[in-house]
């Protein structure tokens, strides 16, 4: 094994301290909601995102503007935070990777009304099964990936509200009591090489609720599929800043430099590499800003915009580069999907395929164990099968790449390693 | 008291990993002793001859001692692991309270303590 490097010893900056640190994007963002709308245009913008069907793929700054989109995503962020301080839940690259991940999906499908029922089935997982509630934690915030069910089911079931209401929540709780034991055991299915394991599972579950309620002619209603691009300019600015931030801080904690950042290329980031944990949050936070900046340049590299679906790609690399992903291991998927894109059928600069590069780094593991070209394969193929898995679960499950890196993974994986009998490390 | 699944699963897990992190590093004679009392399960490996630096010890030493991740413990004990790397060291780490890392001219003693009734 390669020499580990552990990057800080300021202990402020370990523990339940960090807390902090996730709170300086939502309030950056609440703030900055009041500059660009006024207090009436982001109470309504917030109606109309919380009564949106929230599927594949809605974009909330689309629907109600980028001030309520702000809001939400800072509302969304608080209440995690809050669950996580009350849960007394220390401070990982997992939790950093799945507050990340609800940030970014409270840009395109997860708002204050539609998170809570699974936190509530949560709960009954938890005193069912006699655990605590911390130790189901990750799934139950990663799973609010399957929130847009619950919008489908209280507003667009034909129903009465008095009944599709209370009906919506019931299913939330079903998800989050039944989520943390299937997302535990599907790990088994990739080894561990799709980072987004929760999202494979959450999509599995969706993908057979949707086909029984499709055997009993209930349809899902469809997404506007409308993005707005027209904020392409400001989200930048922000993100780039708050990317800066994070970069400069970790920059600081590791001693004012960038001393061995490079260690941080040796862990392939297979399930579960945490890198606050091997080598500190000083290299984690740098390598958090770097990867955050490296995305905003993939997407306009590719002819992309920063709407609110890529911007939940965006956050879930930065977030995952807590937890597995490194610009060695991210950067080959990146380029598989790029070439697939100029090869295939589909605009290469739509948003389907830009996300299809971001969440399509779940994968990045591959590159880490395998090497660069398996990681371009692995990149290429992704972009392909995530194309066609969306209908599967007709969009109720946000974590549509979740679900195409599993199945990705689970069949070159097996190819990879036969052609590495002699190593024993992958 | 009675071992649930969990408690079954997370000990295999980790001594399935210290035994492969063992004979990664040339360990040729291994001993594993396993106590379950009401209030701790107690592991404790100890090896013939095993050639590590005080960089591994130090690094072994920290990540044992990451501290309990509760977050960690259930979710991940069903990850397979093969082939021991630092990453696997610190999984372990999460999954137990303690670990005491004695290592004296080649002879290393580990013992990983985790203990129930936390709260």
């Amino acid at each position: 094994m390669d020499k580990l490097y552990i990057s800080e010893k300021k202990s402020i900056y370990q523990g339940i301290g960090d807390l902090h640190l996730l709170l300086v994007l939502p309030v950056m963002l609440f703030l900055l909601a009041f500059i660009v709308g006024t207090p009436k245009e982001i109470w309504q913008g917030l109606i109309k995102i919380v009564l949106s069907p929230a599927v594949l793929i809605t974009d909330f700054i689309s629907i109600g503007g980028l001030g309520a989109t702000f809001i939400n995503v800072a509302l969304i962020s608080f209440i995690n935070i809050y669950i996580l301080k009350k849960t007394k839940t220390h401070i990982n690259g997992g939790v950093i990777a799945a507050f990340f991940t609800i940030m970014g999906f409270a840009f395109f499908g997860e708002n204050i009304f539609n998170i809570w029922a699974i936190y509530l089935g949560g709960v009954l997982h938890a005193r069912y099964h006699h655990v605590h509630y911390r130790s189901i934690i990750l799934s139950l915030m990663m799973g609010t990936g399957l929130s847009p069910f619950i919008s489908i089911v209280a507003f667009y079931f034909e129903l009465p509200l008095l009944i599709s209401f209370p009906l919506s929540y019931l299913v939330g709780i079903a998800i989050g009591f039944v989520l943390p034991t299937i997302a535990s055991s599907l790990l088994r299915a990739h080894d561990g090489y799709n980072l987004y394991n929760v999202g494979f599972s959450g999509s599995i579950l969706a993908l057979i609720a949707v086909s029984i309620l499709r055997a009993f002619n209930i349809n899902i209603v469809e997404a506007s599929n409308n993005v707005a691009n027209q904020y392409d300019g400001i989200l930048l600015l922000v993100f780039a800043i708050f990317f800066i931030f994070l970069l400069l801080l970790g920059l600081y904690i590791n001693y004012n430099s960038g001393n061995k950042y490079s260690s941080i290329f040796a862990f392939p980031g297979r399930l579960v590499t945490d890198f606050t944990m091997l080598v500190g949050f000083g290299i984690t936070y740098i390598n958090m800003g770097l990867m955050g900046l490296i995305s905003l340049v993939y997407v306009h590299l590719v002819g992309g915009r920063l709407n609110g679906p890529v911007m939940g790609g965006v956050l879930a690399v930065v977030g995952f580069s807590a937890f597995g992903k490194q610009p060695k291991n991210t950067i080959p998927i990146f380029i598989g999907v790029a070439l697939a894109n100029l090869l295939n059928i589909w605009d290469h600069d739509a948003t389907t395929q830009v996300m299809a590069g971001l969440f399509g780094t779940t994968l990045a593991p591959i590159a880490g164990a395998f090497g660069i070209l398996p990681g371009i394969i692995a990149g290429f193929v992704h972009s392909a099968v995530v194309m066609n898995v969306g209908y599967l679960h007709a969009g109720v499950a946000l974590h549509n790449n979740g679900l195409a890196g599993g199945l990705v993974a689970a069949v070159l994986v097996p190819i990879f390693r036969s052609f590495n009998k002699d190593r024993r490390d992958i | 008291m009675k071992l649930t699944n969990g408690d079954i699963s997370k000990t295999s897990k980790v001594a399935n990993v210290m035994m492969n992190y063992l004979l990664q590093n040339g360990a040729n004679d291994i001993s594993m002793n396993l106590r379950h009392t009401d209030t701790l399960m107690s592991m404790i490996f100890k090896t013939d001859y095993i050639q590590l630096s005080p960089e591994d010890i130090s690094c072994l030493e920290r990540l044992l001692n990451v501290g309990y991740r509760e977050e960690y413990d259930d979710y991940y004990s069903d990850i397979p692991t093969e082939v021991v790397n630092w990453s696997d060291l610190a999984l372990v780490g999460s999954m137990i309270d303690e670990g005491f890392v004695n290592y004296d001219e080649g002879l290393l003693k580990l013992d990983l303590r985790y203990y129930y009734d936390k709260y």
